[in-house]
């Protein structure tokens, strides 16, 4: 049931598991606990409809490094940031998960193999047509006939699909309405928790006219993304042993680095493609194999290439055409090049509290955003490696990707927030573990993108629904309903 | 500079791919006769299937590091290439496959190209500018046709357009070029080139070989016509080695109003 507010008289609350946060991850984890014989408290901290972004918005904090807008790429209400999310879908890459030499903190406590099963039941939960190929349309040549990563063994295409996009909120209302297990609550923000030996005894809740609410459960899940999951710790003061709460924030930053010509088959952009009779949409990236990847120390990168008209090459862009179209007998067509590249875990990319609070007397966070000169060197490199590649393989490239001295290397964020509460297999190098258990806490959970370790090039709500599920799994099997 | 006594150009019914384009094909000679430049070459270049504008920045960028002249880039194209049998354009694609995986690439405005590209695009230059020197000419000095005796050649009825504006291009062409056109009343049939400020224009004789036209290119016009001037056009017999001052072709500020005239100035911006 969905309950719109918590009301002046509700007694302590008690659950087997709280969740805190109404968006993919948390909806998700409570759809997947539900059925079960638990009983679920899913907490929201806005309504059914989205907040105007006020001065007041609890969102509001402090940008300390690269620009930042804290406030308009999150949202607050049932359904989270997936109200505006473009349903751009495609998992981590097995390589993603690995120990990567010239990554510091690259690897993730578990590989993506662990993943799959749950990432096969992401696709359902945020229902993206597959074509009948489930996670291997990811990988799929989707009759690419003609593209130029056919024409070099370094090169090869790594696919996104679409979800419609599903907003969680709209989507699965109706599925927390019925379900009798679950007691969603909305305008319920989550202030602080407090713990007693090693575990989290109580949750301290707030509405938005103050009424005050307690929460006790088995297990407490935090699942309100990486700014407010860290944020909520580091008020708390709990779980960061390690001093990783806050550190290691990250986005993709992407990146148009130049233009290209290709030959007129080639679409590096959202298109339509068939598996037999069944039509998906997919978006095929350009990148680079493992092991060229390896060899050239670049970290996981895509580049899509959208087509612009002919019309505005300069003079000398017009002979460079000429000559291309009379060497391949073919009409090549004029792109963008756009690179989406995994920026590199920074431990100085952090969020901290300020010592101003917003109307729940939590302290707004300060940002300091920062990327690696590891990354903009790797953009750097990439473009002096695909130039070369992409000629022989019949494209030509004009790419300059310059940073000036003491500038933000350029670029825009994707709303994607990561790495706050990261995974990790020792206690001393992050905050949750592999289960996503904080290492300090024997009741604490993480969900959501927080805890990716590494970041990959790839929208991260897939990966965040299938870690969800696979959180659920493990939390039945501890509460011993594992073959509910 | 055009070494005049090695070289000269021939106008040449030959190359069937560039005669149904339209195009009159120039060869290369040695002053001994022997052709030294591969024909199928030569017919890839007069086709347009490279840019000059290109090869004039490759020159601009790169010549006075290589100090490459017409013979050396056409050297550097032919190396490894067969000489006859092969489809040319096909052996050059895979040369530029071999240039870009073993790092022979040349950078032209931001485009990263082969080696072999960029000297395709040089030759397409100087075949157009009609020199054997990598230097582009100015208009007027080191001209080939500087040291030609001044003889009638052919008598001009009209011609045009005979005006255009700085920066702009006149009786502009679907390829962005500009067009002259000559009427003559009577010729013979030698090799007759068009020369504007010095320079020879791709020159192509139809309309029963009593009219002739000639073809300014964007970087012609960008070189030749960059300010105000009066720019001569001649008729030049390359056999004979003579030449005829056809006229004086005008280019004016922007915003100034040509001075219109009756027949005898011919349509200023028009076509015979």
């Amino acid at each position: 049931m969905i309950l719109s507010n918590v009301g002046p008289n509700w007694p302590r609350l008690s659950y087997d598991v709280a969740i805190y946060g109404g968006g993919p991850a948390g909806i998700s984890l409570a759809l997947a606990l539900s059925g079960a014989g638990l009983r679920i408290g899913l907490f929201e901290a806005g309504g059914l409809d989205p907040q105007t972004v006020g001065p007041d918005h609890p969102y509001r904090g402090e940008n300390l490094g690269r620009p930042y807008d804290l406030a308009s790429t999150r949202l607050r209400y049932l359904g989270g940031t997936s109200n505006h999310w473009g349903g751009w879908c495609r998992p981590l890459d097995a390589l993603d998960f690995s120990i990567r030499p010239h990554i510091p903190l690259s690897g993730w406590p578990l590989g993506r193999e662990a993943l799959n099963p749950y990432l096969e039941a992401a696709l359902e939960v945020c229902e993206v047509p597959s074509g009948g190929l489930g996670l291997a349309a990811f990988e799929h040549d989707f009759g690419y006939q003609g593209f130029i990563h056919h024409a070099h063994p370094a090169l090869q295409v790594k696919n996104f699909l679409f979800s419609p996009p599903t907003r969680f909120g709209m989507r699965y209302r109706q599925d927390l309405e019925d379900a009798k297990d679950i007691e969603c609550f909305l305008d319920a923000t989550l202030v602080r928790l407090t713990t007693t030996e090693g575990a989290v005894d109580q949750a301290s809740l707030m509405s938005s006219d103050g009424v005050r609410l307690q929460v006790s459960a088995d297990f407490h899940v935090l699942a309100m993304g990486a700014v407010e999951n860290a944020r909520t710790l580091l008020h708390s003061e709990i779980a960061n042993s390690s001093d990783f709460v806050g550190r290691c924030f990250s986005d993709h930053l992407g990146r148009t680095v130049g233009k290209a010509l290709l030959r007129f088959e080639n679409r590096y952009f959202q298109h339509a493609v068939r598996n037999g009779d069944r039509q998906v949409r997919a978006l095929p990236h350009l990148s680079l194999t493992k092991q060229t990847l390896q060899e050239f120390e670049l970290p996981n990168l895509g580049i899509v290439m959208p087509r612009i008209s002919s019309m505005s090459l300069n003079v000398y862009g017009q002979g460079v055409k000429r000559q291309l179209d009379s060497l391949l007998q073919s009409n090549t067509q004029y792109c963008w090049v756009t690179a989406r590249i995994e920026n590199t875990p920074n431990p100085d990319s952090r969020i901290t509290l300020t010592n101003e609070s917003d109307g729940y007397g939590v302290p707004r966070v300060a940002l300091n955003w920062r990327v690696n000169a590891f990354d903009v060197e790797s953009l750097r490199r990439l473009c002096a490696v695909l130039g070369p590649l992409v000629g022989q393989a019949g494209g030509r490239m004009n790419i300059d990707y310059q940073v000036a001295e003491g500038a933000h290397p350029p670029g825009s964020h994707q709303a994607h927030q990561m790495g706050t509460t990261r995974m990790s297999a020792e206690a001393d190098s992050g905050v949750v573990n592999a289960d996503l258990r904080c290492h300090d806490l024997a009741n604490l959970y993480v969900a959501g993108s927080s805890v990716f370790p590494t970041f990959g090039f790839a929208n991260p709500t897939l990966t965040i629904v299938a870690l969800s599920l696979r959180l659920a799994e493990h939390l039945r099997r501890l509460a011993g309903v594992a073959d509910a | 500079m055009l070494k005049a006594s090695r070289r000269r150009f021939l106008q040449s019914a030959g190359g069937v791919a560039a005669a149904a384009a339209g195009f009159a094909v120039y060869r290369f000679i040695c002053s001994g006769g022997a052709v030294v430049f591969n024909p199928q070459l030569e017919a890839l270049i007069a086709e347009g299937n490279f840019s000059a504008d290109l090869g004039e920045k490759v020159l601009q960028d790169q010549a006075p590091r290589s100090g490459a002249t017409f013979d050396a880039l056409h050297a550097e194209v032919m190396n490894g290439l067969s000489e006859r049998g092969a489809d040319l354009r096909v052996e050059i694609g895979k040369k530029v496959e071999r240039d870009f995986a073993e790092g022979r690439t040349c950078r032209v405005d931001g485009w990263q190209l082969s080696a072999t590209e960029c000297h395709l695009a040089a030759l397409a230059f100087l075949f157009q500018e009609g020199g054997g020197h990598i230097e582009a000419p100015a208009a007027g000095s080191d001209s080939p046709i500087s040291g030609l005796p001044e003889k009638p050649i052919a008598e001009l009825e009209n011609w045009g357009p005979r005006f255009g504006t700085v920066g702009e291009g006149f009786n502009v062409q679907p390829s962005g070029d500009s067009a002259l056109w000559f009427l003559f009343s009577e010729m013979d049939q030698q090799p007759y080139e068009i020369y504007f400020g010095g320079r020879p224009l791709r020159t192509s004789v139809v309309g029963g070989r009593n009219l002739i036209t000639a073809t300014v290119t964007k970087g012609q016009m960008r070189r030749l016509a960059s300010k105000p001037d009066e720019i001569p056009v001649h008729l030049v017999n390359s056999v004979q080695g003579s030449k005829q001052l056809l006229g004086h072709f005008s280019v004016r500020s922007k915003g100034v109003e040509p001075r219109r005239g009756g027949l005898e100035q011919g349509d200023p911006q028009g076509t015979p």
